[in-house]
């Protein structure tokens, strides 16, 4: 009796603990192996033969295409630069340095794998509308604004994602350098 | 009889280690198991020798390397009857090329930047293929491919090219569908 009960005990934490674990590292974004590059993350090892196991087995799991090293990276950003997590209800300004590439898209999509009725939105550095100086000013929020601007899902939390093209990735092994390369976003105003 | 402290401690403990080996089992076992996977979706693409696009799929757009602003074409691959090889002809705009194996890793990958005479050009061979080559092919025979090695016979060649617009979609579509990738002879 009672090694029937230890046992059950065994099995059923096992279970639990097992499952849920693989649950929670495989839902959405790779546990391990992420850099932090100021607000940005990246997964380095993505991109070549030493890619994560975690990473891996979500990629597989849905099917997608991994950028390779050689062809670009993908940096994602979820909160902003107070750490709060990026709402459709607030409009953000997105400033500063970008890291070097040939051509860079940013993508706004709406978090939690839930798609959104509408395409996701995305602008690219090409024909970009700069700030005075040259300077990277993009605001983001529902509504439109005025100069260079990026449409989000509007009440829904959501993800900006930069995809660097033909970018020297190195940069993504040096995070204390890197941290002045990337790009800022600031919350503006809520509604 | 009764059930100590003890008992419920130790059965825990085996609870939480059985729970990690499910885990790494499981995790380990994916890429492996996976029936979605991008090679099983794609690799009726490129059986004619040349590329053929990807649609965007609307409801994972926001997926890793799905990215609304480039197009995507892939030609899948078979080292069964020798080497093959892919040229991705330069077009203006910005090009990448990925070799992925048939296990969800990216084997070898580069941009346009490293086209020589207007196209880059990769042969891909199997460990074995590669030997045969260095022993039956001149050291000076005049190639511009670069030989990607892969861990397994087949896979997918990832073509992708960045629209800066909307109007440049068709031009993205005809520089992808350029790509070939055919049996060495």
């Amino acid at each position: 009796m009672r090694l029937i009960v230890m046992t059950f005990i065994t099995l059923l934490v096992a279970a639990i603990t097992g499952f849920g674990s693989t649950w929670l590292a495989l839902r959405e974004q790779p546990p391990t192996g992420a850099v932090q590059l100021g607000q940005w993350r990246a997964w380095p090892s993505t991109g070549g033969p030493a890619i994560d196991p975690y990473a891996r087995a979500i990629i597989q799991r849905s099917g997608a295409l991994q950028l390779g090293t050689g062809e670009g990276v993908e940096l994602v950003a979820d909160l902003d630069s107070e750490g709060r997590p990026l709402s459709g209800d607030c409009v953000y300004d997105m400033t500063g340095p970008t890291p070097e590439a040939r051509i860079w898209t940013l993508t706004a999509t709406a978090t939690g794998g839930k798609a959104s009725g509408e395409p996701p939105s995305s602008l690219t550095s090409e024909g970009l509308l700069r700030g005075p100086g040259g300077a990277l000013a993009i605001a983001i929020a529902a509504a439109p604004e005025p100069g260079a601007w990026l449409r989000v899902p509007a009440g829904e939390p959501f993800r900006l994602t930069l995809r660097l093209y033909d970018s020297p990735t190195g940069f993504t092994t040096r995070p204390h350098v890197a941290d002045q390369l990337t790009p800022v976003i600031r919350r503006r105003s809520c509604s | 009889m009764k059930l100590r402290g003890s008992d419920i401690v130790i059965s825990i403990i085996a609870g939480v280690l059985l729970g990690a080996i499910i885990h790494l089992v499981i995790v380990l076992r994916i890429p492996a198991v996976a029936r979605a996977d991008a090679f099983t979706r794609h690799v009726g693409l490129g059986a004619n020798g040349e590329a053929q696009l990807i649609p965007h799929d609307a409801k994972r757009t926001a997926g890793i390397g799905d990215d609304p602003a480039v197009a995507r074409g892939v030609c899948a691959w078979d080292l069964h009857d020798g080497p093959v090889r892919v040229v991705m002809p330069s077009s203006g705009l910005v090009q990448t090329l990925s070799i992925h194996d048939r296990n969800g890793r990216v084997i070898y990958s580069l941009s346009d930047r490293a086209a020589v005479r207007g196209a880059v050009t990769l042969t891909i061979m199997t460990a074995a293929q590669q030997e045969e080559r260095r022993l039956t092919q001149p050291d000076d025979a005049e190639d511009d491919a670069i030989e990607v090695v892969s861990p397994t016979g087949r896979g997918l060649a990832v073509i992708r090219a960045v629209t800066a617009s909307p109007a440049w979609r068709e031009r993205a579509a005809r520089a992808i569908l350029g790509v070939t990738c055919t049996p060495e002879d």
